[in-house]
Formats: C-alpha cells, sequence, structure tokens
C-alpha cells in the first residue's frame, strides 16, 4: 500500500466518512478512550511538560545533527556484522530490499507492522515479485486479509471495523467457525500466524528507534509478533525512516517512555524489544543476516525548512486521538496512511500538494493536537504555514477564491466600493432570504448554506451602528 | 569475530542531509548536551529496594506477566513448579553464566522446541518467599 489511499476526491471521501455511523461511533469511543487513558498515565508520571520539553529538546538535537548520529548507527551495525542500506527514494529502497528476497530465495516473508514499508510500497513491490507478504500484527493481518483494506488509524489500524465484521472476514478468508468474541478470534489469528511465522523465509520489521551509540534498533508491540518475525527467520530486513533515532540508551528510554504513555496509556508497552545486529556464534536464536535499511523518501526536503520540527514525530497518534475534525470524518478520509493533524502535516510534505492540499484544511485550528503532541510539534501552527505556503507561494488557491479575493482587496481598500457595497448587500441578498435567515445560498455561499444557515445581512452597517449608538439610537 | 558488514550509498546520503540543514558534513563526535529538563531522575527518587519490588510486582500486573517472588534455596523449585504448569517439557533459555550459579536446568537438555499458544497463560501474582 502506498501513501496515498484510493483516488477519491477528498470530498467524496469525507462525505463517505459522515454517513458511516458504525465508524464515527467507533472514533469517539476510541478517541475517548485513548486520549483519557493518555491523560491518566501522564498525570501517574507527573511532570509531564518538563518530559515533554525534554523529549522536544532530544528530538530537536537529533535532527540537527542526524548525519553524524546515523553515520554512528551505520559503523556500529556493520561492526556487528550487520548491512546498512541508505535509500534516497521508496524505488531504491524497494530494490535493494527486493535483491536480499531474491538472494536468500525467499517466498514467504513474515512483517511486524511498518509505516514507513507501507509508505514506499514495499509489500506490493514483493509480491510483485511473487512472494507472500504476511503482516503479523493483528490490525494489520485482519486488514491484509480483508482485501487489504487500508489503514484508518496509525496505532490501531483496524479501528473502523467492530467485531462482527472480524468474525465475517475471519469465516469467509480463513474458514473460522467460531464466534466473535474477540478473545476466540485472537485465539484463531494467533494459530494461523503462529504457523505463519515457523514457515517463513525471511522477516521484516519497521523501527520505532534506532539507537547510534550501539547499531541497535528498537520495536514497540503489545503482542510479541515483532520478536517472533525477528527470532525465527533466519534472514531480517528492518526499514526506519531516517529521522527515526536516538543517540544513546537513555534518550531511548526517555521517548520510549513517552511513546507508550502517549499512544495507548501504558508505562510500557508488553515487548520493548531492543536487537542489536545478527545472532552471535553463542546466540541460541535470532537471524543470521541482518539488513538495515534508511529511507529519506522526501524527509531531507524537510530538513532545514520551517517544517523541520514535523520530523520530530514519533508516530504515537496521540494528536489524532484528539482532533474533532478525525472524530467526525474518520482515517480515510483523509486519503493517506498518515492521517489526523500529524497526516494533515506531514502527507503533503511527504507526496506533494498536489494530492493533499485539502488536509491542511481538514482542521479547525482548535490546537488540540499541539497540546497532546509529547514531542511538542506545533502541528495547528504548520498546518498554517501549509495554507499560507500553498496560496501566497505555489498558487495553488482555487480560481474562484483567488478571483473572490481580489475582488474583495480590490473593495476593501476602497472606501467608496465598500461602502456601496455593504449598502447593497441587503438588497441583494433579499430575494435568498426567508425567515430572516439564508438556508440555499448560490455559489462561494453554497458549502456553507449545505450545513448551516447564513444569516442575513443587516441594513445597517457597522459604522452606522456606531454613530447611532453615539446618538442614543436604538442599536 | 564477527566480520564487519556492507554499507551502501551512506556518503551521498548524508552529504544531502548536511546540505539541507545548509552546513557542512558532522563527522566529529556530537557532544550530546545537558538537557534542560530531567524529570527522569525524579521518577522513584529515594525509594527503597522493597518499594521498587512492590512497583515491579504492580507493573507486571499490568503487562500481563507473571510475578513470582523467592529466595535462591527456593527458585530452581519455583521455576520447576511454573514450567510444569505451562506443561512444558523441553525449554529454551539464554546463555547466562546465572543459570549455572543458581543450578537451573542441569537436569534439562537445552532444546528448542515450538510450543502452541496456551490460553492459560494468564498473568498471576505469587510470592513464595520464605
Amino acid at each position: 500500500m502506498a501513501m496515498k489511499i484510493g483516488n477519491e476526491e477528498f470530498f467524496g471521501r469525507v462525505d463517505k466518512g459522515l454517513k458511516n455511523d458504525f465508524m464515527r461511533n467507533a472514533m469517539v469511543s476510541a478517541q475517548e478512550r485513548l486520549k483519557n487513558a493518555r491523560l491518566h498515565a501522564a498525570e501517574e508520571l507527573g511532570d509531564w511538560e518538563d518530559w515533554r520539553e525534554l523529549s522536544e529538546e532530544i528530538r530537536q538535537h537529533t535532527l540537527e545533527n542526524l548525519d553524524f548520529y546515523l553515520e554512528q548507527l551505520a559503523n556500529n551495525v556493520t561492526a556487528k556484522g550487520g548491512h546498512v542500506f541508505f535509500a534516497q527514494t521508496a524505488e531504491e529502497a524497494n530494490e535493494y530490499i527486493k535483491n536480499v528476497v531474491k538472494e536468500k530465495d525467499a517466498k514467504k516473508i513474515i512483517k511486524s507492522k511498518s509505516m514507513v514499508t507501507e509508505e514506499i510500497s514495499m509489500n506490493e513491490a514483493l509480491e510483485s515479485m511473487g512472494c507472500e507478504v504476511i503482516e503479523s500484527d493483528l490490525g494489520e493481518y485482519i486488514l491484509q486479509i480483508d482485501d487489504h483494506d487500508p489503514p484508518s488509524h496509525i496505532v490501531a489500524p483496524a479501528l473502523h471495523k467492530n467485531k462482527e465484521q472480524i468474525r465475517d472476514t475471519f469465516e469467509v478468508k480463513k474458514g473460522y467457525q467460531h464466534s466473535s468474541k474477540p478473545e476466540e478470534l485472537a485465539l484463531f489469528a494467533r494459530e494461523q500466524l503462529r504457523q505463519e511465522f515457523l514457515s517463513a523465509d525471511l522477516g521484516i520489521t519497521g523501527c520505532n528507534f534506532a539507537v547510534a551509540e550501539s547499531g541497535s534498533i528498537s520495536l514497540v508491540t503489545n503482542e510479541g509478533n515483532a520478536r517472533l518475525a525477528t527470532s525465527l527467520p533466519k534472514t531480517q530486513i528492518s526499514v526506519m525512516g531516517m529521522e527515526r533515532i536516538v543517540p544513546t540508551w537513555e534518550e531511548l528510554e526517555v521517548l520510549v517512555s513517552m511513546l507508550c504513555r502517549s499512544a495507548v496509556g501504558q508505562k510500557l508497552t508488553s515487548y520493548i524489544t531492543g536487537l542489536t545486529g545478527p545472532k552471535e556464534e553463542e546466540d541460541v536464536d535470532g537471524p543470521e543476516e541482518f539488513h538495515l535499511v534508511i529511507v529519506d523518501n522526501g524527509r531531507s526536503k524537510i530538513l532545514g525548512t520551517e517544517f523541520q520540527s514535523a520530523l520530530q514525530c514519533i508516530r504515537c497518534a496521540a494528536c489524532i486521538n484528539v482532533c474533532p475534525i478525525y472524530r467526525h470524518i474518520g482515517g480515510h478520509s483523509y486519503g493517506s496512511i498518515y492521517p489526523g493533524p500529524i497526516g494533515a502535516v506531514l502527507s503533503p510534505l511527504l507526496g506533494g500538494y498536489d494530492d493533499y492540499k485539502e488536509l491542511p484544511y481538514a482542521s479547525t485550528l482548535c490546537a488540540a493536537c499541539t497540546d497532546a503532541c509529547p514531542v511538542k510539534i506545533p502541528l495547528h501552527e504548520l498546518l498554517v504555514k501549509h495554507r499560507r505556503n500553498m496560496v501566497e507561494e505555489q498558487g495553488k488557491a482555487p480560481f474562484g477564491e483567488k478571483l473572490a479575493m481580489k475582488g474583495f482587496a480590490l473593495a476593501a481598500s476602497s472606501p467608496k466600493i465598500y461602502n456601496a457595497g455593504t449598502k447593497m448587500a441587503p438588497s441583494m441578498m433579499s430575494p435568498l432570504v426567508k425567515d430572516g435567515k439564508i438556508s440555499k445560498g448560490p455559489g462561494p455561499v453554497k458549502p456553507w448554506t449545505d450545513i448551516r444557515d447564513f444569516p442575513e445581512p443587516s441594513k445597517e452597517s457597522f459604522r452606522q451602528w456606531f454613530k447611532n449608538r453615539d446618538k442614543g439610537g436604538d442599536s | 569475530m564477527m566480520a564487519k558488514g556492507m554499507v551502501q550509498n551512506q556518503e551521498a546520503f548524508l552529504n544531502n542531509i548536511a546540505s539541507s540543514l545548509g552546513r557542512e558534513r558532522r563527522t566529529e563526535q556530537v557532544v550530546r548536551p545537558t538537557w534542560k529538563k530531567q524529570p527522569q531522575y525524579n521518577v522513584f527518587k529515594g525509594e527503597t529496594q522493597d518499594q521498587l519490588v512492590e512497583r515491579l510486582k504492580e507493573q507486571c500486573q499490568r503487562i500481563h506477566t507473571s510475578f513470582e517472588m523467592t529466595s535462591v534455596e527456593l527458585l530452581p523449585k519455583v521455576l520447576e513448579e511454573i514450567i510444569s504448569k505451562f506443561d512444558g517439557e523441553r525449554i529454551i533459555n539464554w546463555k547466562d553464566d546465572r543459570f549455572r550459579e543458581y543450578d537451573l536446568f542441569s537436569h534439562r537438555p537445552f532444546v528448542l522446541k515450538s510450543v502452541p499458544f496456551s490460553p492459560k497463560m494468564s498473568p498471576q501474582i505469587h510470592n513464595n518467599s520464605p
């Protein structure tokens, strides 16, 4: 799956989301649950704002010195016998991974959850060469067997499905014959996946954070699937976005603490795994060969710009869990594997304004996302910067909007035209007014009146009102 | 001695990053700053070992991990009981000198065996201290 989900236009996707009552209820309940869990975890930890400042400082320092830390990481990985490939583009990353798979004659690949592999369409690349790629994260597994249904949340990708829908999918695709009880569903998936783990030729993981000082990668899961994907197959490939790195284990401890608490309200997830290179002589298990693929894919173009802070993201989805827009339209409406506020910032940066020009406007700018972010990314400010960029620097505003703004600028800069306009407005709009409001507006007013009434223009301008007020008028 | 691995495309990739950051490549050791805020050192500050054990026990429950507390003398017996609870006929263990030091597994072969998941694996707290 590439970063872009489907080809439907933004407003079509939003309409679908708004009409999907089940999905919207699921979003409300999940947002409440995850948000409250995060708040509870933050309160329990104490000094939350200090933790946020520390996390922000760690991420900023790492990004400012990214070339040094990546080189240190590569040196330490190779010293341990692992191989490192720096991929400038998705194509380069996929080509390298395909070559390793081909060299190992691997047919079945077991994978743990990884956003960057989705971003670069790695599964499709491997499937095109005849490989079977199996997602082992439960949520991703459900989506994969359900004809590759797209994820709707970074942390909980199958959030939009209920247990009955999952049961039906298991029955149709895997011959499941039991109830929709979550325990039975999970046990069935576990049994299915266990066989896949044991028969896989190669394991692929993402990387929550790499540790430069030791050449390690860390994986954060609640299911233990990443451990099996990295213990059983003889070859392991880990793919990381180039910014997902910390200098030392001390910073890892801080950021993992923040990730677990901000994502799901846990002090720690059930499995926090640190892996360093391939299996050594005295190790009982682990891969015989280890490859680390470090992916740029547009990230270096964000460095050094006003959007650099977006790369501080640790993919916890705390911003998603508080966003009122996400709550109403759901994850699929964003048309990107990165939904919610961070998706609205990142998707246009990685995928371009042509595909994601609407996303920066899919926000009320209430700043709940900024307040929730554990690494203090000023998300709502970045959304405003996107809007300014598109309009002022890239000229991406629609023709009608440009014309309207030019007209307004002309009128607003000339007192005569402005006064004439305010005087004419009530009489021009009067045919549309009914009971003191406009319910069916024309042209650019239509999207507004489709969902709410527009007030009738007042016959008295502000200046007139102010004048009358001074004279003791009835205003 | 482990053979050194290969690295590919590093120079162009890292030069590009340095260029985006508007400076030359940084190859000298970067010194981590003293972080302005360091709340991590206040967590459980001043707590005794017993208090920390209680913290561990509580956290184990939260992450569905069984917690057993015992003495060195009873350790082999307690471990045997836990393994039996999961019908563990054969086990796999990491190489660690402490296993020998505590006389664990001395009568067991070190064999890898795949065991299907058992729903019996629910978190439990036991205290086998004498």
